[in-house]
């Protein structure tokens, strides 16, 4: 057997106990042989000078191009039911790097060509933040100590600004104080490595292999186990491990924070029912009621057609004027409301002060109050509905505006176009569509609006419909409500068909 | 394996995207369809899941017609990847490569988003594989367009597919990251005894990772051959004179100076 220098001088003492299990459970003398380099001991597998081996993470990836090689068993650390490990970055505890960003222009120190956790894991990590040892510039100086222990040894003598290590080496450092905590600090944690199998050459015989995977496997019933590692105390098979590798990036299927918040949804609903007293039994035994007043709107009476058909037209008119109004302001005011394009904030903070009382304020509110200073009619609905959308349209224009492409306007300006022609050019065309699409779809919602509004005596059919109501004429109640369906329903196509139009 | 006979395909308003196609694409290769845009290797890959018709001509897929059998079971056995990934940007990286089973996962509780432990396994396996164990829990859409790629093919793999088709797998990445993702396909298609059939339309590409190339140019094949013993001159035949100099560097004949024009006389 052969095993990579992954701890120099100390590999024989970490196997020998396995492979003396392994010699009393198959009675075969097996000789071990700590390489001299990763390389060495890729060779002696290739050559047939070793038939079993430890290599490592990497060197086996790299020995498995140049020989067939079939993993028999892994190293499971105590108490973990896992077989992983990590790289570790360290620097002097003194020292002001503290983060990998940090490392540009450093020197690095790596422990041996085609280790896993002193190179090749180290570079992959490095490559995510764009530094690789071999570009010149990225590290004043890259040195290769030879072993984990003179990387440590070098950061401490001051060779190198930063030193990768695996976790397991440090900490047997640290264990048997050849350093102490006080010395180095760890400024980047790999995730998990999993850790390299023992293997064996394919072309031994099979039931060899078998006795051999065996023995592995049971060693730890019969004595005691050791190997590379953070105290491994038994050995698994390669796809044991594989599954409790992958087992430990399983999360919960629900989330605790799902189950909270679901949780939470469902306790407030029936709290808040409880206290606004909605209970689902009064709708039920409401139900004679409605169908009593149901009764009293049959058969709708359309004598009054005529009238109510030019009531509606007026509502009809009432949204359309509103909507010109709101659109009008809505530029302006959209606009200077816009963070981006906005002179100041002293224009900003007003601007947006107005769109928001306005949105604020509902339509009926202002609509009663302009009923009041203008006088009934069709006028203090159209104004109501103006101001009030004015402030939703210059909501969505200003947001629209604060999320254009920036790169078109950039270009724009460096053809030396005045601030003005920036917009004209730049952010108008950009945001033209939902302009018309927003408009058509506040449009369609202020006619809607407007048959409400003549309910506070802003005009329209509202008014009409207001009026039946309070003389108890119910059935002229539902050939209005049967008149306002059929007017949005026809509005409703129209105006999507238009929008879809519009893209 | 994948037997084209006779394959056609003409649109409803005439174009006639695939032309009389017939091979066969055996599985452990990766076969490679080149051709220029709008050639029909799109059409023609889509022909193999249904996802298009075919107005003449069989598909089969080991030795089973796939019109005689039910196209839910035809297509969770042939996987797909996409130019654009087409990955649920909102959604995670895990959930994405797990919906690739939900051909075969039915049950209600996966509109919940549910999978069984085992599936769950399965695809962080895939993802290992693919080499982002990493990221499994990001958000699709913070992923470089590479990795995107590479979600999509555990998407793919998830599906336990015999075939699986790569529309145009790299046209939206860099060069780099383009090699990178071919050659996990290659390889995957030797693990996993696939049968690969991937549009390209880069014939370095091509020359590079597949193990044999069908050139079409107007939905007909005018090339089948193994790649190692293809020649740059026969590939040229599949470009046309006008798309020529898109791929072989600027067309040679000049067409003059044009004439110049003085603006500062016109005002």
């Amino acid at each position: 057997m052969v095993a990579v220098p992954a701890i120099k001088g100390e590999m024989e003492q970490r196997f020998r106990q396995l492979l003396n299990t392994i010699e009393d459970a198959t009675g075969l003398e097996i000789s071990f042989h700590e390489a001299l380099s990763y390389d060495d001991a890729i060779e002696e597998l290739v050559t047939g000078k070793a038939q079993i081996g430890w290599l490592g993470q990497s060197a086996y990836i790299s020995a498995s191009k140049k020989v067939d090689l079939e993993p028999s068993a892994v190293a499971f650390t105590e108490g973990t039911d896992e077989s992983v490990y990590r790289s570790v970055f360290l620097a002097k505890v003194d020292s002001k790097l503290s983060a990998l960003t940090d490392l540009k222009g450093q020197r690095l120190i790596l422990t041996e060509h085609g280790s896993t956790s002193g190179d090749t894991m180290p570079r992959h990590i490095l490559s995510q933040f764009n530094l690789n040892p071999d570009i010149h510039g990225n590290f004043s100086d890259v040195i290769y100590a030879g072993s984990q222990e003179k990387a440590v040894q070098h950061l401490l003598a001051g060779k190198g600004d930063v030193a990768a290590v695996s976790q397991i080496n440090l900490g047997k450092m640290l264990h048997d104080r050849s350093i102490s905590k006080n010395d180095v600090k760890i400024i980047y944690r790999s995730d998990p490595i999993p850790g390299a199998p023992i293997v064996h050459l394919a072309s031994l015989p099979e039931d060899l292999k078998k006795q051999l995977q065996k023995a592995i496997l049971n060693a730890h019933r019969t004595g005691h186990v050791d190997g590379y590692g953070e105290h491994v105390d038994s050995y698994h098979t390669p796809a044991e491990a594989r599954l409790n590798f992958l087992n430990s990036y399983l999360k919960p299927a629900v989330s605790f924070t799902t189950i909270v918040l679901l949780a939470g949804l469902v306790f407030s609903t029936i709290g808040v029912s409880i206290h606004l007293n909605v209970n689902p039994a009064t709708i039920l035994s409401s139900f004679a009621y409605f169908a009593d007043i149901l009764g009293r709107m049959m058969p709708p009476d359309f004598s009054d057609f005529g009238a109510l058909i030019v009531s509606m037209f007026e509502t009809i008119e009432i949204g359309f004027l509103g909507t010109v109004l709101a659109t009008l302001l809505s530029i302006p005011i959209g606009l200077l409301s816009a963070k981006n394009i906005s002179p100041s904030k002293w224009i900003y903070y007003p601007a947006r002060v107005i769109t928001t009382f306005f949105r604020a304020v509902p339509e009926f509110i202002l609509a009663m109050i302009l009923v009041i200073s203008v006088g009934f009619g069709a006028l203090p609905g159209v104004l109501a509905l103006g101001l009030h959308t004015m402030g939703f349209l210059s909501k969505f224009y200003a947001e629209e505006i604060e999320h254009v492409r920036t790169g078109p306007i950039e270009a724009i300006e460096a053809v030396g176009a005045s601030n003005m022609q920036k917009i004209t050019f730049s952010i108008i065309p950009q945001i033209l569509p939902s302009f018309v699409g927003y408009s058509l779809y506040i449009l369609d919602r202020n006619i809607r609006m407007a048959t409400i509004l003549g309910i506070v005596g802003a005009g329209g059919i509202g008014y009409k419909l207001i009026s039946s109501f309070r003389m108890f004429q119910y059935r002229e109640v539902s050939a209005i409500i049967i008149i306002i369906f059929v007017t949005i329903f026809i509005l409703d196509v129209l105006s999507s068909k238009i929008r879809h139009n519009v893209k | 394996m994948v037997k084209f006979e006779n394959i056609s395909k003409t649109f409803p308003d005439g174009t006639v995207a695939v032309d009389e196609v017939s091979f066969t694409a055996p599985e452990k290769m990766l076969t490679v369809i080149l051709g220029p845009s709008g050639a029909g290797k799109t059409t023609l890959l889509r022909t193999v899941n249904q996802l298009v018709h075919p107005t003449s001509g069989k598909i089969d897929i080991d030795g089973v017609e796939v019109t005689t059998r039910n196209l839910k079971i035809i297509r969770t056995g042939v996987g797909m990847i996409f130019q654009q990934f087409n990955l649920v940007g909102n959604l995670s990286v895990l959930l994405n490569v797990l919906s690739g089973s939900l051909g075969t996962h039915q049950e209600w509780w996966s509109n919940l988003y549910l999978f069984p432990k085992t599936y769950r396994l399965r695809a962080l396996d895939l993802l290992d594989r693919v080499g982002l164990i990493d990221k499994v829990y990001k958000r699709a859409d913070e992923l470089s367009g590479g990795e995107q790629q590479r979600v999509g093919i555990a998407r793919a793999l998830m599906q336990e597919p015999k075939v699986l088709l790569a529309d145009e797998p790299v046209a939206s990445v860099d060069p780099m990251t383009s090699q990178g993702i071919l050659t996990l396909l290659k390889e995957l298609c030797r693990e996993k005894n696939l049968t690969v059939l991937c549009s390209l339309h880069q014939v370095d590409l091509a020359l590079q990772f597949s193990d044999r190339i069908i050139g079409i140019t107007d939905g007909k094949i005018i090339l089948d051959e193994k790649s190692s013993i293809l020649d740059m001159e026969k590939l040229k035949n599949i470009y046309n004179t006008k798309t020529q100099g898109l791929f072989f560097g600027p067309a040679t004949e000049s067409i003059g100076d044009p004439a110049v024009i003085n603006w500062d006389h016109m005002n």
